[in-house]
């Protein structure tokens, strides 16, 4: 029953702005909640919307990144939708990185092609 | 199905569909109370048909931290030794692994089912659905199904199987829903306490407004807890949100060798 509590401080603040549990099945204590990293101009190549977790794979530099993000529903609350996000759209993101150091984390927010900015936490 | 579930879903057919999950007021005028019918008059029992989610949110406003382990309800069990060391140091192990930002796998990680009581903790939305002789519960975490029977006779203990769900057998005792629980399988275990097969649940639904559910759980089990277990979860019906579908084939999760979870990267 690992209740995700996200955040702490100020970060804490902006992850609870949909006031909902953003995943029920793992802790997300993998997350450096206290960092927050950035990418311009990364590539989608692939949006996988679906339960537990909305997951993005995005190929900034020559590194390919996997985003973890709320759940549909959490996410639709937020302005998403299944196809908000297409392989080869350019997108900005933030995200709180993996505390192992790996290419991944929990996206923060994202900005679409057409300048939009969704939350995906 | 009772006409104010059908009417929850006209509603909401007829209305944007607005994810609802903190209980976002719709735009659309509040529909006309409910004519008796005849279907409705047949049935005494309070409506608690419908899309209900935990209120107040169990997860907190101000920014938890994180890695910080999630206590169990209400005051936690009250175990005897050697079950109380036990536990304690399983959950000590859980905070450590926490706090080095590894978490330990757990059987929500692996995507099995709460089983009882947790599939009432209502992590995700959970719909209760009434039907003769039988009340259903279907959560959203991981498509779970736990059915109640109503005024059913408990299998004799050769005859129960133990299982994550357990038998359930409840009567509405005039506006309360009572419902035992018993069977439940050991190594089902509720936020780790660990249960004999003894232990019996008992729970106890009451609405307290219209839309408002109250869940009073008590569990006994004599040979692991020196004094019962108690602990409340109240819900909120939610007319709008529908419940999609959830399954782990999408999970990013990896279960590395040594029991810690970590994120598969693609």
């Amino acid at each position: 029953m690992p209740k995700i509590r996200m955040g702490a401080g100020v970060l804490g603040a902006s992850l609870l702005a949909l006031g909902q549990p953003s995943a029920a099945h793992h802790s997300f204590a993998m997350f450096d909640q206290t960092k927050m990293s950035e990418l311009k101009g990364a590539a989608v190549a692939q949006f996988q919307w679906a339960n537990p977790h909305v997951y993005v794979v995005i190929k900034g530099d020559e590194t390919v990144y996997t985003l973890e993000c709320g759940s549909p529903s959490n996410m639709a609350k937020a302005g998403w939708k299944f196809n908000s996000l297409k392989p080869g759209d350019k997108i900005n993101v933030t995200y709180y990185p993996l505390r192992n150091g790996k290419p991944g984390g929990a996206l923060k927010i994202a900005t679409l092609p057409n300048g939009k900015k969704l939350d995906a936490w | 199905m009772s006409f104010e579930y059908l009417r929850g879903l006209a509603l909401a057919s007829a209305t944007a569909l607005i994810w609802a999950w903190s209980g976002v007021a719709l735009a659309a005028p509040a529909p006309a109370p409910a004519k008796p019918s005849a279907a409705a008059s047949a049935h005494a029992e309070p409506d608690i048909t419908g899309v209900w989610e935990r209120y107040p949110s169990p997860f907190s406003d101000d920014g938890d931290d994180e890695t910080k382990l999630a206590p169990p309800p209400g005051n936690g069990p009250d175990l005897k030794e050697p079950y109380a060391g036990e536990w304690k140091a399983l959950r000590n192990k859980r905070q450590a692994a926490l706090t080095a930002g590894t978490p330990m796998v757990d059987a929500s990680t692996r995507c099995l089912p709460e089983g009882t009581p947790g599939i009432m903790e209502g992590i995700y939305p959970i719909q209760i659905l009434q039907t003769p002789g039988q009340i259903t519960v279907l959560a959203e975490l991981f498509m779970q199904t736990r059915r109640i029977y109503l005024d059913a006779a408990f299998p004799a203990p050769d005859d129960l199987a133990p299982s994550y769900y357990g038998f359930s057998s409840g009567h509405w005792d005039g506006e309360v829903l009572v419902v035992k629980t018993r069977g439940v399988q050991k190594d089902l275990q509720f936020y780790d306490i660990p249960h004999s097969d003894a232990m019996t649940i008992t729970e106890r639904y009451r609405l307290t407004a219209p839309d408002m559910l109250r869940l009073d759980v008590y569990v006994e089990d004599p040979g692991y807890l020196k004094t019962p277990y108690t602990f409340t979860w109240e819900y909120k019906r939610n007319r709008e949100y529908r419940i999609p579908e959830y399954v782990c084939d999408h999970r990013l999760d990896v279960i590395n060798p040594d029991g810690t979870v970590s994120m598969g990267l693609k």
